[in-house]
């Protein structure tokens, strides 16, 4: 499993990026008593045969990871669902793209802390590649919407180290809001 | 040390024997995600982790033995990846401080 619910959003999110999707959409939300995230792309998508072994770490596409054969992002998610009580879904299609759902229950005492949530949305917003990511942050009432290349335009682009300084400030004052817990 | 003289230190039974294994250091963790970074070849992992990653991770840093604390059993799909891929999976209802303390002497993993 993961140190953090952050590190799981980077693994899943990451998925959508590798799988090719142009457009991601990402909700990270929570009310009273779960915390949840869906992450939506118009990606390579897969084969039903392929949805059931999602969770399986022995089951990773070839040539995704370079020297092992073991995929681990979504197992782990899987084995986090289970340790806590949570739940995970995948819909899928090939060629059309995939809905990843997961939720997990805020009072289970072995659930990871949330982690340096802008700093993970920071590090997929500068990931390599031509894809737009709308990230939203909702907390009860509240809610925040992000695009990355809205973002790319506020603090003049992504690649370079003055600017990604500009977003991380950008995305820190948010503050707790943002971090939620 | 083998899975055979591993059992016997930690007062355990063999779930899932791995012929001709042995181990030349141990790693403690029950975060996966650690494990990964830091246990190393042949070493033996101890954990209360009894799930099918545990053996993925165990795949991948190439880790020989699995012992699982606090009598937890060991899953229908831990065993059988298990012994497809050749890892040891001992049991023992010590905590990971006591197998720790029984196979002091072996070093600490590292990568």
């Amino acid at each position: 499993m993961h140190y953090t619910l952050s590190d799981i959003i980077l693994d899943t999110v990451q998925n959508s990026i590798e799988a090719g999707a142009r457009n991601i959409t990402l909700l990270v939300s929570e009310d009273a008593e779960k915390f949840s995230v869906s992450v939506k792309d118009d990606g390579k998508g897969m084969e039903a045969s392929q949805i059931g072994r999602v969770f399986d770490p022995f089951f990773t596409e070839a040539g995704k990871h370079m020297n092992r054969k073991v995929g681990l992002g979504l197992p782990f998610l899987k084995q986090l669902c289970d340790t806590t009580g949570g739940s995970a879904a995948v819909e899928s299609q090939k060629g059309a793209g995939t809905l990843l759902k997961y939720e997990f229950p805020l009072n289970h005492i072995d659930l990871p802390p949330l982690g340096d949530l802008p700093e993970t949305i920071l590090m997929l917003f500068n990931y390599p590649g031509e894809f737009e990511l709308v990230f939203t942050r909702r907390k009860g009432e509240k809610e925040y919407s992000f695009a990355r290349s809205e973002l790319a335009e506020a603090v003049g682009g992504l690649g370079n180290a003055f600017s990604l300084k500009l977003a991380r400030e950008y995305l820190s004052s948010y503050g707790d809001d943002f971090q939620c817990f | 040390m083998t899975a055979e003289e591993i059992c016997s230190k930690v007062g355990g039974s063999i779930a899932v024997d791995a012929p001709g294994v042995s181990a030349s250091s141990v790693y403690v963790g029950d975060l996966l995600s650690d494990v990964m970074c830091h246990a190393g070849e042949k070493s033996v992992l101890v954990t209360i982790q009894n799930h099918m990653n545990t053996i993925a991770v165990a795949t991948l840093v190439k880790a020989s033995v699995v012992v699982l604390c606090h009598s937890r059993s060991v899953p229908a799909d831990m065993e059988e990846g298990a012994k497809r891929e050749g890892v040891g999976i001992i049991c023992t209802s010590l905590s990971q401080y006591e197998v720790a303390q029984r196979l002091s002497e072996l070093p600490p993993s590292r990568r």
